[in-house]
């Protein structure tokens, strides 16, 4: 067991409490398996959500590790991973991206979080407002890892073909 | 913007892989540091989710400059969704090389430190010894060094005569690490390193920076002790740890650890040693004969797995739909967070400086352009 039981007594209390820390409105399921907690919440909701979940002295998310992208079925998700040194946690939070694939970005309450949606956003072409940085880091066209990313080839000329 | 632009590098640490930094300078001044990256993209995670993930993992050893921190979080991550129990004797060859790995890692970043604040002599001092390292390492695994790492266990068992080869190359590198240590007696290299490129706490909080960088600051951050992996759990070993934050903290520090991973190389040396020969190497699930697209059939299901690697925590998040052929691969990249913490950690530094303070990182290009 590696959850520390400092704040909660125990795993499922942490879980517990995580479900009901958050509205019905924003949070659409909550998950867990190998101590790992998986959230699913609406896109608009994001900022609000990791800014609770960071400012909350008993959960403490107080780490980006990571953010990244994939599809399925046809729908881009957006994954972000923390970490809770305090409750020795890591967390998922999932959004289901629609149609304009825009969500808030995290610079505020991470730093890092602007080189990884920089990262994302080069490989996916998930755009984010208020982002500090709006250069491409990876590569000059958008989205290029995505599943239904087609490459354009051009002749000598440079006409596309 | 005031001042001149001045390119650093494109190989500012001896390294492989290729950045560009853009130092804009007043006087002698850094005011504001660029990166430039993704020179050298393989689109290395693109091909893992292509493949079937027996023949992804071939290609995850280009993660890393170094194939085994590339291929270990992958495997780690897999067995854990497939639910495979690897064999004791895996588990321990696999931290063995992993450690004996780090040795030499740390002794390569040792030896561009030195060279890097102007001493050369260290340098080819560790230089000689890497080599001898590397042929160790070769000889005891039986393997080039590429796709050592297999889903449920290793490729093949460990030289059967590995306690004196170990032993009597343990030796020399005690004698020599002594050697090397001299180094920081050294006035010249006291003055370019105590209190150069300090990286406060609340720096290292804000852009989850990790590994040698946050320990160098007092931060007890090592995932080997909070989330133990294969054989950690049954080691006993320390977390050494700094206050001052600063490049001759981080270099004491890299010594602290290779002396921390010895023990760990000696302590796995007497576990094997207690082991009957011929001891399973594979998981019992995985000897089963059967078509390969349908034994390694990864559960949906989504997980990421951190691993202490020598640039910090390096993890792979894996997504998987219940086929041969995760949806997701993502290795976590330590490196590009701390390019991107390089203007705000490093400017008002002089430009000498920049060098030196920039090896002490352990930055490494291949991790980031992935």
């Amino acid at each position: 067991m590696n959850f520390k039981p400092i704040n909660f007594k125990t795993f499922d209390e942490f879980k517990s409490y995580l479900e009901i820390s958050f509205s019905k409105r924003d949070l659409l399921g909550i998950d867990s398996s190998d101590e790992q907690i998986y959230l699913t919440i609406i896109p608009t909701a994001n900022f609000r959500v990791i800014k609770r979940l960071k400012d909350d002295n008993k959960c403490s998310f107080n780490r980006l590790i990571d953010i990244t992208a994939y599809e399925e079925d046809g729908k881009t998700f957006l994954v972000y991973l923390l970490n809770s040194e305090e409750n020795n946690v890591y967390l998922h939070v999932k959004t289901s991206l629609v149609d304009d694939n825009s969500v808030i970005s995290l610079y505020k309450l991470y730093k890092n979080s602007a080189v990884l949606e920089c990262e994302v956003r080069d490989f996916y072409g998930i755009s984010f407002s208020s982002h500090p940085d709006q250069r491409h880091l990876f590569f000059d066209e958008k989205d290029c890892l995505s599943k239904d990313y087609v490459e354009i080839l051009s002749n000598d000329e440079g006409d596309k073909c | 913007m005031l001042g001149h632009f001045v390119n650093v590098a494109p190989e500012p640490i001896d390294n492989v892989g290729c950045f560009r930094i853009v130092a804009n300078l007043l006087n002698d001044k850094i005011q504001r540091l660029d990166f430039f990256v993704g020179y050298t993209h393989k689109g290395i995670e693109k091909i893992i989710e292509k493949n079937p993930i027996y023949k992804g993992l071939i290609f995850a050893d280009k993660v890393f400059a170094y194939p085994f921190f590339g291929q270990y979080p992958l495997v780690l991550a897999v067995e854990k969704l497939m639910n495979i129990h690897v064999p004791v004797r895996a588990q321990m060859i696999r931290v063995m090389l992993i450690e004996l790995e780090r040795i030499e890692v740390y002794l390569k970043y040792i030896g561009v430190m030195s060279s890097s604040s102007g001493i050369q002599m260290p340098k080819a001092l560790a230089n000689r010894l890497i080599s001898k390292w590397r042929e160790m390492i070769n000889s005891l695994f039986h393997t080039s060094s590429q796709n050592y790492f297999k889903i449920g266990g290793v490729y093949q068992d460990i030289n059967t005569d590995f306690e004196r080869i170990v032993k009597s190359n343990i030796l020399e590198l005690r004698s020599v690490l002594k050697d090397l240590l001299c180094l920081t007696d050294n006035i010249f290299f006291q003055k370019k390193s105590i209190g150069i490129g300090v990286i406060s706490k609340q720096q290292i909080k804000d852009y989850g920076l990790t590994g040698i960088i946050a320990r160098a600051s007092g931060i007890n951050d090592d995932v080997r002790k909070k989330y133990p992996y294969d054989f950690y759990a049954n080691l006993d070993f320390d977390i050494p740890l700094k206050k001052a934050s600063d490049v001759y903290s981080r270099f004491i520090l890299y010594f602290d650890e290779i002396y921390q991973s010895l023990s760990i190389v000696e302590q796995l040396i007497t576990y094997m040693k207690k082991q009957a020969p011929n001891e399973p190497i594979l998981a019992e699930e995985l000897l089963k004969e059967k078509d390969f697209d349908e034994k390694y059939i990864i559960p949906k299901g989504e997980i990421y797995i951190p691993t202490e690697s020598v640039v910090g925590q390096t993890g792979v998040y894996l997504k998987s739909d219940g086929t041969v052929r995760p949806v997701r691969c993502h290795y976590r990249s330590s490196s590009l967070s701390k390019l991107y913490a390089l203007n705000e950690m490093f400017s008002n530094m002089t430009y000498q400086d920049l060098r030196f303070a920039l090896s002490s990182l352990g930055i490494e290009i291949s991790e980031c352009d992935r």
